[in-house]
């Protein structure tokens, strides 16, 4: 049941056609993770904070930055030195503090990161491809949901990967470019909150998921154009052959 | 093979066709071939997509008529009048 509070809060999304009461007890009920608290994490979380979410588990280990502020826009300059993962919790938990939220402060690594996904949709807002590849493999090991997005410049891309269903993450990227990452603000902002809207649908079980579909948002251009993805016979996370997938045998 | 080729913002930034039209023609008969015609004409694109060997990277993404490539299809044949998005993966967050 929704308090007076929250039927208050969110009144203006229970007005969305399909979504309703029901709708948002699926969103108080849910449990998702979002690996990373960055630029695409800052979008992600505060609107899946701001929507309802029940519980959400934030990881990252990195401490902000001044350098940051560009485009972290959970964070202030009082933050600077701060570990990103609780500063993001102070935040949210002002914004909406009817949600629980979990900061982990870790590294993402192959030992720990059975344990750190546990059971949860994952939410992929990394900066890196390895940690990437890492979520993607608990996610075909464990058959859970994982909403992708990553940005360079003006431009993003997001799909949305559903283990067995859909190509995953190594189907997708055999490479990507490397060194330093240029970025302008807004580009996480419009391909986190492009990832958000894919975790509230799914949770809600609402519309059209980005699945099978690569989006692609070019901001120079202001253009976005979709391709779709297909599976990798020979992909070595989700193939036939599946020699990555040790799976279980990860877990410490 | 005519085909019509749209670079992604970072590639048609070096490929020095900053403004419309945003879709070059190239006569090749598939994707990589595409792609070596395009760096002949553009030189500053070599870095992004070969390395020094000449050798395709593996952040090099091609669509066709809106779907994905997989990298055994690189040198599948385009038809006529085919549509080729060239993107490079990135990773940033």
């Amino acid at each position: 049941m929704l308090s007076g509070q929250e039927s208050s809060r969110y009144e203006r999304q229970l007005l969305i056609a399909g979504w309703g009461k029901e709708g948002q007890e699926r969103l108080k009920k849910a449990e998702v993770l979002v690996a990373g608290a960055g630029g695409l994490g800052s979008a992600i979380l505060i609107h899946l904070a701001a929507a309802g979410v029940g519980k959400i588990r934030i990881i990252d280990s990195d401490r902000v930055e001044l350098s940051n502020l560009n485009r972290q826009t959970l964070y202030s300059i009082n933050d600077i030195g701060k570990e990103k993962a609780a500063a993001a919790k102070g935040r949210l938990a002002l914004l909406n503090p009817d949600i629980e939220i979990e900061a982990l402060v870790e590294l993402i690594t192959e030992k720990n990161v059975f344990d750190l996904v546990a059971h949860y949709p994952i939410v992929d807002a990394m900066d890196n491809l390895p940690t990437r590849y890492l979520l993607n493999q608990v996610a075909v090991s464990r058959q859970l949901p994982l909403f992708h997005g990553a940005v360079y410049g003006f431009e993003g891309s997001a799909t949305t990967i559903m283990p067995t269903q859909t190509p995953c993450l190594r189907c997708l990227y055999q490479g990507v470019l490397p060194g330093k990452i240029p970025v302008v603000g807004v580009t996480p902002a419009v391909i986190g909150c492009v990832q958000a809207t894919e975790v509230i649908k799914y949770l809600i079980g609402m519309g059209e998921l980005l699945t099978g579909r690569l989006l692609v948002y070019d901001g120079l251009s202001m253009r976005f154009s979709e391709a779709r993805v297909k599976k990798d016979p020979n992909c070595e996370a989700c193939g036939p052959s599946r020699p990555l997938d040790v799976g279980e045998k990860n877990e410490s | 093979m005519k085909v019509r080729v749209r670079l992604s913002s970072l590639l048609r930034q070096f490929s020095e066709v900053t403004k419309e039209p945003d879709t070059i023609e190239v006569s090749a008969p598939d994707a990589l071939e595409c792609l070596r015609v395009l760096v002949n004409r553009f030189p500053s694109m070599r870095q992004w997509v070969y390395d020094k060997e000449g050798k395709l990277l593996p952040s090099t993404m091609f669509f066709v008529n809106g779907e994905k490539l997989l990298a055994d299809e690189f040198t599948r044949p385009l038809k006529d009048g085919a549509n080729l998005f060239i993107l490079l993966a990135f990773a940033g967050g």
